[in-house]
């Protein structure tokens, strides 16, 4: 499969639209002109690409939780409990696990069980099953936007469906969903069934209906940032390519205020550079925070103290958008109840911190860290881009197989997986393993001096021991392991 | 903290998670420390069945098969693993397995127990540290190499 950054031309686009269209039954229901004519009528305040960059303009931080559960009648009660009772400015359709790897035989089996019990199976709302009909009664039903999100290695028919079904925006991406939510399928197989939902949102733009398609490059295991811009930069420019428009860049918070702070407003940064360095000019982007992955704290007022610490991370970095985690998913997918407490949570603290426009910017610590963050990031881009002759996916391909874009913990056989990070005496990710990456001698450096402050502080030297206890320590009770 | 390409292996080993379950952190941490200790190590990675670990195994001349299993469910997914090895042929490879091995808490000494009655080698608790784990290695294979018992 030879695949580049080249926008599909419309043959191309609509041949594989019609085998994408009979994977199952509901893909008959996809009439592309009524459904953009649906977006166009649809009132603006719906729409997530429009609010999302209104959030830019008023200078303010929204809300969106993560939402999904399996039946219509439910996911319906979900998302307007959340509407009058959560605080939250953004709706979603988190889509179940088995609809995510195209097993929906399973997922319309694992419905009708639901059905039957009143007890829920699916981990997520069956988006292709519903088709664009069902879409359309839960997103019609509700006053705020509604996007689906759930990061999986081919989202083509749910693209279908999930946007003619009134949804006006997707969290997920080649990448991501490459590194983590797969075993063994190629990463150029992966990017191909995004181009073709990323052509599908740019088809949409075409008509001029609005909508957001939200990168999250990788998530964070005690990550160095430039371990999640430069994947998902790229992200950016395979999207942009295709024609969307609106694009929301994810930060993953860790917990270090400066690091965290540091990483949020240079990507920004870095991304426009890299999006007008291929002309993509007419393309606007959006900051997005949400908590860190990994193992969270089982007892509510730990992750009450959680979900305010990193929403004062992400009004600090002036995000536009804000995620959380809640208080009860430690125990049970989250309950309508424990989402819309932690999300009045982080309403309050927005409300308090965000008038402020306290300015902590530009600090001197935090213009150390991005310094350092864009050098690493434009050796890891630039390395991509040469490999591969100036074409980024090419560049990807090759750059994944000798570890020049690598991940540590990956579910992927095919990532190299030699790096790997370990917290600084502050709890700043930093590379423990720099693995094969194209890393200056004063960079790696920089990270060597902080792990040494560490080893100082722990009395000994930084080993496998330290790394285990750093990824557990959040949910043990602080940034840094407490023994 | 530098990768080691070793010049002499310490050992072949076949490493990977199995059943359905996709978590992956504890057995990746542990590669890289099996790797940088001079191992080399055939990782199959997530969704693995018995059938999978004793393709490898012979296939890499492997010393041991190390399972990683977090769901709970690991008693069902190893049961007749060591029938299937002795069967295949690997009469002397050595099996070691560690993770959260089963749903309900109890007695260590009784999980123990169990999969040792299994036919593992080593059992390991949550959380163990690949520096343990890496001198029974060590120890085993040299024990193996001893008693002349050859695969």
């Amino acid at each position: 499969m030879n695949v580049t950054n080249k926008k599909w031309p419309d043959d191309y686009f609509f041949a594989e639209r019609k085998k994408v269209l009979a994977m199952w039954p509901t893909g008959k229901e996809v009439d592309l002109d009524e459904a953009v004519a649906y977006h166009k009528k649809m009132p603006k305040t719906r729409n997530a690409a429009l609010k999302d960059w209104e959030a830019k303009e008023k200078g303010v931080t929204y809300l969106w939780p993560s939402l999904g559960t399996d039946s219509l009648a439910a996911h319906k009660e979900l998302l307007l409990y959340m509407q009058e009772e959560g605080e939250v400015d953004f709706l979603t359709s988190y889509i179940d696990s088995l609809t995510r790897n195209c097993r929906f035989k399973e997922a319309e089996e694992e419905l009708n069980k639901g059905k039957k019990t009143g007890k829920a199976v699916l981990n997520g709302f069956p988006i292709v099953i519903h088709g664009v009909r069902g879409c359309r009664e839960v997103v019609d039903a509700v006053a705020l936007p509604v996007i689906f999100m759930g990061p999986t290695p081919d989202a083509r028919l749910t693209h279908e469906i999930a946007l003619a079904g009134g949804h006006t925006g997707y969290s997920g991406g080649p990448l991501i969903s490459f590194w983590n939510y797969t075993k063994d399928i190629p990463i150029e197989q992966i990017i191909h069934n995004y181009q073709y939902t990323h052509r599908l949102m740019g088809y949409y733009e075409e008509k001029e209906a609005a909508l957001l398609y939200c990168v999250s490059g990788a998530m964070p295991s005690i990550s160095p940032p430039s371990l999640m811009i430069a994947p998902e930069i790229i992200e950016v420019l395979i999207a942009a390519e295709q024609g969307v428009k609106h694009i929301r860049l994810n930060g993953w918070g860790q917990g270090n205020i400066v690091q965290d702070i540091a990483y949020i407003r240079t990507f920004e940064e870095l991304t426009r550079q890299y999006l007008d360095k291929f002309g993509y000019n007419d393309v606007r982007t959006t900051t997005y925070s949400v908590n860190p992955t990994g193992r969270f704290p089982t007892d509510p007022d730990r992750v009450f103290a959680l979900i305010a610490y990193f929403t004062l991370v992400g009004v600090l970095a002036r995000v536009q958008g804000l995620g959380s985690r809640t208080i009860d998913e430690a125990h049970h997918i989250p309950t309508k109840e424990g989402t819309a407490q932690s999300f009045r949570c982080a309403r309050m603290l927005i409300n308090m911190l965000g008038p402020q426009k306290l300015d902590i910017l530009d600090l001197q610590a935090v213009n150390t860290e991005s310094d350092f963050i864009k050098r690493e990031v434009k050796a890891i881009l630039d390395k991509v881009l040469e490999m591969g002759d100036g074409d980024v996916i090419t560049g990807t391909k090759r750059a994944v197989d000798v570890g020049i874009l690598d991940q540590p913990y990956a579910t992927s056989q095919l990532v190299q997986g030699r790096v790997m990070g370990v917290k600084d005496h502050e709890g700043a990710a930093r590379f423990f393993d720099f693995g094969n990456l194209p890393f200056e001698h004063d960079i790696k450096e920089f990270h060597r001096q902080k792990i040494c402050r560490r080893q100082e502080q722990i009395g000994k030297q930084v080993d496998y021991d330290t790394v285990i206890k750093d990824l557990t320590a959040i949910s043990e009770g602080g940034i840094l392991p407490l023994s | 903290m530098t990768h080691i390409n070793p010049v002499k292996s310490k050992g072949i080993l076949v490493t990977g998670v199995i059943g359905e379950d996709v978590h992956v952190t504890g057995i990746r941490i542990l590669e890289h420390a099996l790797r940088n200790s001079g191992f080399h190590v055939h990782s199959l990675g997530i969704h693995n069945s018995q059938e999978d670990f004793i393709a490898a195994a012979l296939e890499k001349k492997a010393d041991a098969i190390m399972i990683s299993s977090l769901c709970g469910h690991a008693q069902r997914l190893v049961a007749g693993l060591r029938d299937k090895c002795i069967k295949a042929g690997l009469n002397n490879i050595l099996l070691y397995i560690g993770g959260q091995l089963v749903i309900h808490p109890e007695d260590w000494e009784i999980t123990e127990k169990t999969f040792k009655d299994h036919g593992f080698d080593r059992v390991y608790r949550p959380f163990v540290l690949p520096g343990a784990v890496i001198e029974d290695l060590n120890k085993d294979i040299a024990s193996i190499a001893a008693t002349g018992k050859e695969k």
